[in-house]
């Protein structure tokens, strides 16, 4: 389920919010998936850590995206804006809601 | 001359060829000459420099990703990730277009920059992705034509003997196997994370070496003796070929030692010695059977609580439990009781910041404090033995008991929850879970026997043991040397525990890395270890060990040891029998 939310000064942003559920968390594997799906949309995409309330970055970076430092159990805001910004989410979603649980490794 | 210089044997192994030092910093210190914008740098020319590098680099990390396992193939793809980000690559365009930097110095100062922002994060797994984001800089640093050449670790020649300070994982998952010979570290100790590491690839590794081998002329012949904990550099012909002959013999031995795997090992005079393995990972559970071990000894457990908000469900470890236990086939698995605190810090159970975190609220300690994560640790891996065989042997192992008060508080508790679960229980029996205290704390070692009596096992933890015996810090490299598991002290430690066991009949093993040290075995036998459970890699070599030994030779040895009056005569004893 997505949300829409009125910018003061943009057209409408549609946002997410999505619990990390990897072990690990959105750590450099996950977030190089997380940031290879958000590259191929053309809407503007950001990412929240809501639990830490880290700043707003861009989703599309993975340097910005590592910043926020998301473990599991984290939630996190995901907002896109721009033509497929639905369709974004969606994928993105997807990414989080997909358990694929492997065996945490000391590493 | 030769030159010898002394560190701790980390693994085992000799290693014979020439140096090779690796220092991932130097690129980055290098302060590169001043310029400005009016020294006629060319923003354009040097922005097609920056891409003609990032370019060159992104097909060096693809060929890099592509020539290794899959692990390395995971971590080249999201360098050449990082490679590609906008907001390092803008950032080093606006330092060239903008301010008029080279291309040089603006990636050196863009990539310091970001890796310090990095490092200054609160989390340590986060903070510690700085190390990949200077690598990724030292690459395009060389494609530059950065004035200092990089010591490339993919791009080591055969028979090298690594020298470096500490290695990450990065660093680790890009060695080429087969052209290292040995590696010695500058720091780091035996038992730290990164050896454990080093040491899972098998390689002859040297700790604590000091900061001096780092100034050693590259290509020098060197020989790194894992066993001994030595590095002599120049050796001279007879050290040459005598620890050629020793480097052959290992190699013989291993042969044999592999081929007789998977049987079980006897001592020359009967006994059967279990020989379990320390598994940290999933990836060491897995690998268990492959490697003929008997069982997993010591199964650590803080990685499933750590890195995450909030503790593991009941339900989450039981399926953890559960999984591992399927992968024993059967054979002994001995889990250890969330052991936080110390040098295993665990967010979001820590308190203040301790003084002495060693001596602080850990183990045991911090079990009790906090007892719903000990009962439900204990519910989970009961709840995962009901699903395995009868016959099979699961152990709860308590770490950090140092009272027999805390020793009975916590089989209460733990009791408790057992009766409980086979209230619950429709009568499916499953294996039995014993109940065990890990030996590590020397009032333990001391009051053996009254904790013998109320416990299901015994099992001495020598690393801990022999940093609260010698009082030495085992993750400060300047005094770690000291808190070694060979000193009489902690030897009288481990027969009077071993005596106790068998007093009052109950099995008695030891998990510490001593134990994966084939020398050492002969003497942990003859103090009275019944059970040994050592490193992954050293199990088939410590399992010939074993077939090798006589029981009454093995007991001399120990008299003799035990009246030793530092750690050095005990190694002599073990070099000479």
């Amino acid at each position: 389920m997505t949300h829409s939310e009125v910018r003061p000064n943009g057209p409408a942003a549609q946002f997410t919010e999505v619990t990390v559920q990897h072990p690990l968390g959105l750590h450099l594997r996950k977030s190089k998936d997380v940031v290879q799906v958000a590259n191929r949309f053309r809407a503007e995409i950001t990412a929240q850590n809501l639990t830490r309330t880290s700043p707003v970055v861009d989703a599309k970076s993975i340097l910005q995206l590592m910043q926020i430092q998301a473990r599991q159990g984290h939630v996190i805001r995901i907002c896109a804006n721009g033509p497929d910004a639905d369709d974004a989410l969606v994928a993105l979603r997807r990414l989080f809601d997909h358990r694929h649980y492997d065996l945490p490794s000391a590493s | 001359m030769t030159i010898l210089q002394r560190g701790l044997p980390a693994a085992p192994g000799i290693g014979i060829g020439t140096i090779c030092i690796y220092r991932p910093h130097d690129l980055m210190l290098e302060t590169p000459p001043a310029e400005a914008s009016s020294r006629g740098v060319s923003p354009r020319r040097e922005w097609q420099r920056f891409l003609h590098a990032q370019e060159r680099v992104d097909a060096e990390l693809a060929r890099l990703g592509e020539s290794l396992n899959h692990v390395a193939a995971d971590i080249f793809s999201v360098h050449r990730l990082i490679l590609a980000d906008k907001t390092l690559t803008e950032s080093i365009r606006s330092a060239i277009q903008l301010s008029g930097f080279s291309a040089v110095s603006a990636t050196r100062q863009v990539v310091l920059d970001m890796a310090q922002m990095f490092r200054e994060l609160d989390d340590e797994y986060f903070a510690g992705r700085a190390a990949d984001i200077l690598d990724i800089g030292r690459r395009l640093l060389a494609h530059l034509g950065a004035p200092i050449g990089p010591s490339q670790l993919d791009e080591l020649p055969p028979f090298t003997i690594l020298l470096t300070d500490d290695l990450t994982p990065t660093d680790i998952a890009m060695l080429p196997a087969h052209n290292i010979a040995g590696i010695g570290l500058a720091y780091g100790t035996p038992t730290a994370h990164s050896s454990i590491l080093a040491r899972s690839l098998g390689f002859p590794l040297v700790c604590g070496l000091g900061p001096e081998i780092l100034s050693l002329d590259r290509n020098l012949p060197a020989i790194l003796d894992g066993y001994q904990g030595l590095l002599i550099v120049k050796p001279t012909a007879q050290q040459t070929d005598d620890y050629g002959a020793d480097q052959a013999r290992d190699l013989d031995r291993q042969a044999v030692a592999l081929a007789h795997a998977h049987e079980p090992a006897r001592t020359s005079d009967g006994t059967l010695i279990p020989v379990y393995i320390n598994a940290n990972t999933a990836e060491e559970v897995t690998a268990m059977r492959g490697s003929g071990a008997d069982g997993i000894g010591l199964l650590r457990t803080e990685y499933l609580f750590q890195g995450r908000a909030e503790p593991p469900s009941v339900a989450e470890q039981q399926a953890i439990y559960g999984h591992f236990a399927r992968q024993t086939d059967g054979r002994p698995l001995t889990v250890r009781a969330l052991d936080a605190g110390g040098d295993k810090p665990v967010e979001y159970l820590m308190g203040p910041g301790e003084a002495n975190p060693f001596l602080g609220l850990r183990g045991i300690r911090l079990l009790l404090a906090n007892p719903g994560l000990l009962t439900d640790q204990f519910r989970a891996l009961l709840l995962a033995a009901r699903e395995q065989p009868a016959e099979m042997v699961i152990r709860f192992m308590l770490p950090m008991i140092s009272t027999v008060g805390e020793l009975e508080e916590a089989r209460t508790l733990l009791e408790e929850v057992r009766g409980a679960v086979e209230q619950a229980n429709d009568g499916a029996a499953g294996a039995r879970v014993e109940i065990g205290v890990l030996v590590e704390v020397p009032a333990a070692a001391l009051l053996a026997e009254r904790l013998a009596a109320v416990t299901d096992f015994l099992s001495v933890g020598t690393n801990d043991l022999a940093q609260y015996v010698l009082a030495s810090d085992r993750t400060n490299s300047q005094v770690a040397g000291m808190a070694d598991p060979l000193h009489p002290a902690v030897l009288q430690l481990i027969a009077r525990t071993a005596y106790a066991a068998k007093i009052f009949d109950v099995p008695i093993s030891l998990c510490g890395e001593i134990g994966g040290n084939v020398k050492a075995v002969p003497l942990l036998l003859g103090l009275g270890i019944t059970e040994l459970s050592v490193p992954l890699p050293a199990a088939p070599l410590v399992k010939q060990a074993v077939r090798e030994a006589d029981l009454f030779h093995c007991r001399q040895l120990a008299e003799s040891a035990l009246r030793c009056s530092c750690a050095e005569d005990v190694r002599a004893l073990l070099t000479v029998s």
